[in-house]
């Protein structure tokens, strides 16, 4: 099966990288040493510029986010976009508060910040990605970010999982507005989806609420993380080079004059409409699994990684069989 | 779901023979005597050829009966098949909507469990007359007009709805079926009424959750079920509720055990009706008796209108009598998803762009959309 579906992408490791982690396997019974989450965190600084107390660490930025929501949501309307990314609202809908839904609208998805001034005076907590997912839109500029947080009734995360690809982000703004929290992971654009690291970075009054819930890193995540973060311009330039691919996929794609309309992105992957209601289960068929955003947009609509390029024009190979 | 005849699922199937002719021709419709003009415009039958391709993509022939109208009605088409089917009804050289609705009651009786026909707007009036809300229906889109929402994208998309529905992969929702004044159609004016509901299978739609896998939703009526808790629980005494049409609105009353006009605008006081099927007159009566008004409705049709289709009872001078602020906006979540904003065409300029702007829908219990009212 070719796995288009989860946003991983399609990368090799550096030698050293892999020999590290191997090694750190020998200590499985071991939680993460004090001194490597302590390079791990120098490291973060260096890489995101903020002083490593700004940082909170996790085995996967899926915890930090749902414990940011449970930590925060109390006496407080949670605000998302619809569509999100889905643990936002499946970790919101658990608690007892007030979620209101901000519609993207097509072809730009672009967060329409005001219809929602008047909402922000109440108590606030906003969680939004961006780059959005499942849209791949870039749904917010610094001027949207600055309305919601000189808001001090508001709390405001901003999931920035896909930073690598999209190089946008407002983590330069956490020292001035103690009410913003930047929420990442080296799952994506470092490609650790199988030994995550998540981090959150935020002022004092929101690290504070953290104090006491740390739990324990797996060795080999940290030692997976501190690789990564030493091999940065490998990195940067797998990036580059999906990013590449993925303009070269997209603009295969049109090229074959199909009924279908592609969104722009700013991430890894593509939300397409194919106005072909079995679109999923015709691409599964053929091995190819996409993630079914029908739920969301309604029949026909995907949600395609960016694989190996060999992966890809399987990809374009099938579109092209199933919708010609 | 009832499965008779050897474990087979029983699917009724009728044709319009004349729907969609004008369309060629440049009419608006086939409506009255005006498919004998487009016979004489030289209009050729589009029908036949669209049940035709919606039949080619069934994956799941050998788990049906069909029970189909005679002749050109559906046994002409079927026939070219290798299906199982038996013919019900009797029919004359020319076909009328009296025809339609005739064999649909049959089919009826004879108990299918599921209705396919192949029209526009005029046959699925038809329809609903015969049947109501009685049994789900999968509309193949075939005519001029085609502005209710119960009809499946195009033949495949029907086709994959009658599958899906014979594996129970279904929801079910109740849809709304228009009735376009064709006069006003032919003069490039829309003027729709609520004509009535049909239920119609929907594909479910799970939400995946990402990279676990795993999947979770609640059906339609569970969300509606949602809706009418919150509104409830938001319900100010004293206050005068008016209740638009719409099975999600009409899921209030039913929470709260009262009997609610399915079509019509509905007054509600302290929990207790007080008023049924108003017009513009018996609405204005009741805002001078209260000091305190909202009107609680839902989008109407697949633009996404919220005022001015199917509830035009509800004038521009009622609408500013009661205010944008006391309006109240409820919808599924599904409908609200295919979406990209809400509408309003009520008439009055300035009503309309009273109403323009961002409005909060209720989508869930504790759960609201900011949308766009006009794109």
């Amino acid at each position: 099966m070719i796995r288009l579906n989860r946003n991983e992408i399609p990368i090799s490791f550096p030698k050293r990288m892999i020999k590290a982690i191997k090694n750190s396997i020998d200590e499985l019974n071991r939680y993460a040493f004090p001194s490597n989450v302590e390079k791990l965190l120098h490291l973060l600084s260096d890489y995101t510029k903020c002083p490593k107390e700004a940082i909170i660490l996790s085995t996967a930025s899926d915890i930090l986010l749902k414990e940011f929501i449970y930590l925060f949501a109390n006496k407080r309307q949670i605000l998302m976009a619809e569509p999100s990314f889905f643990l936002i609202e499946a970790t919101s809908r658990k608690m007892n508060s007030l979620i209101l839904k901000v519609k993207l609208k097509k072809p730009h998805f672009k967060f329409p910040i005001d219809s929602i001034i008047e909402y922000l005076k109440k108590p606030t907590l906003a969680i939004l990605d961006n780059p959005n997912n499942p849209t791949g839109s870039l749904m917010l500029d610094e001027s949207d970010v600055l309305e919601i947080i000189e808001n001090k009734n508001v709390i405001l995360l901003i999931d920035e999982a896909y930073h690598e690809f999209s190089r946008a982000s407002f983590v330069h703004l956490i020292t001035e507005y103690p009410n913003l929290a930047i929420l990442r992971t080296l799952s994506k654009g470092f490609g650790l989806a199988g030994l995550g690291i998540g981090y959150l970075i935020g002022g004092e009054q929101i690290i504070h609420r953290f104090e006491g819930i740390s739990t324990m890193l797996s060795n080999p995540n940290v030692i997976a993380g501190i690789n990564a973060l030493n091999h940065r311009k490998y990195f940067e330039r797998k990036v580059k080079e999906i990013i590449e691919e993925k303009e070269r996929v997209i603009n295969e794609i049109k090229e074959l004059k199909l009924k279908i309309t592609i969104f722009p992105t700013s991430t890894n992957f593509i939300l397409i409409n194919t106005n072909l209601p079995d679109i999923v289960e015709k691409l599964e068929a053929l091995g190819i699994l996409v993630l079914d955003v029908s739920s969301q947009f309604g029949p026909g609509y995907i949600r395609v990684t960016i694989g190996t390029r060999e992966e890809n024009d399987y990809f374009i190979s099938a579109l092209k069989k199933i919708l010609v | 779901m009832n499965t008779r005849k050897d474990d087979k699922v029983k699917v009724g199937l009728i044709i319009n023979p004349v729907a969609g002719m004008g369309g060629s021709v440049g009419l608006k419709g086939t409506d009255g005597d005006a498919y004998k003009k487009a016979i004489e415009m030289g209009a050729n039958p589009v029908t036949p050829g669209r049940t035709r391709e919606l039949l080619s993509h069934l994956k799941n022939k050998g788990k049906i009966y069909f029970l189909v109208a005679p002749g050109k009605m559906g046994e002409n088409v079927i026939k070219e098949f290798d299906l199982e089917f038996e013919v019900v009804g009797n029919i004359g050289e020319e076909t009328t909507p009296e025809d339609t609705k005739k064999i649909a009651r049959l089919m009826k009786e004879k108990g299918i469990d599921l209705l396919v026909f192949c029209g526009g707007d005029g046959t699925a009036r038809d329809i609903c007359d015969a049947i109501d809300l009685s049994i789900p229906v999968v509309a193949l889109p075939s005519g001029v007009k085609m502005f209710s929402s119960v009809f499946a994208i195009n033949p495949k998309a029907a086709a994959e709805l009658i599958d899906k529905y014979i594996n129970e992969h279904v929801d079910i929702q109740e849809n709304e079926v228009l009735d376009i004044n064709e006069d006003s159609f032919r003069k490039g004016r829309l003027d729709a009424k609520l004509h009535g509901y049909l239920k119609v299978p929907k594909i479910q739609s799970l939400v995946q959750a990402g990279k676990s896998g795993s999947k979770e939703g609640r059906s339609i009526a569970e969300n509606k079920e949602e809706i009418a808790e919150y509104v409830i629980e938001k319900l100010e005494k004293d206050t005068l509720y008016l209740l638009g049409p719409g099975t999600t609105v009409k899921a209030i009353t039913d929470h709260l055990k009262l009997e609610k006009t399915l079509l019509g605008i509905d007054a509600l006081y302290n929990n207790q009706i007080i008023g049924t099927d108003l017009n513009e007159q018996g609405i204005l009566d009741l805002l001078k008796q209260f000091n305190k008004a909202k009107i609680i409705i839902t989008p109407i049709g697949g633009q996404g209108f919220i005022f001015g289709r199917g509830n035009k009872q509800l004038t521009p001078k009622i609408l500013k009598m009661v205010g944008k602020e006391n309006i109240i906006v409820i919808s599924t979540e599904e409908k609200m998803r295919e979406l990209d904003c809400l509408r309003v065409d009520t008439g009055d300029p300035e009503v309309d762009e009273m109403l323009k702007g961002y409005i909060r829908v209720i989508i869930g219990y504790k759960e609201e959309l900011i949308a766009s009212v006009d794109c």
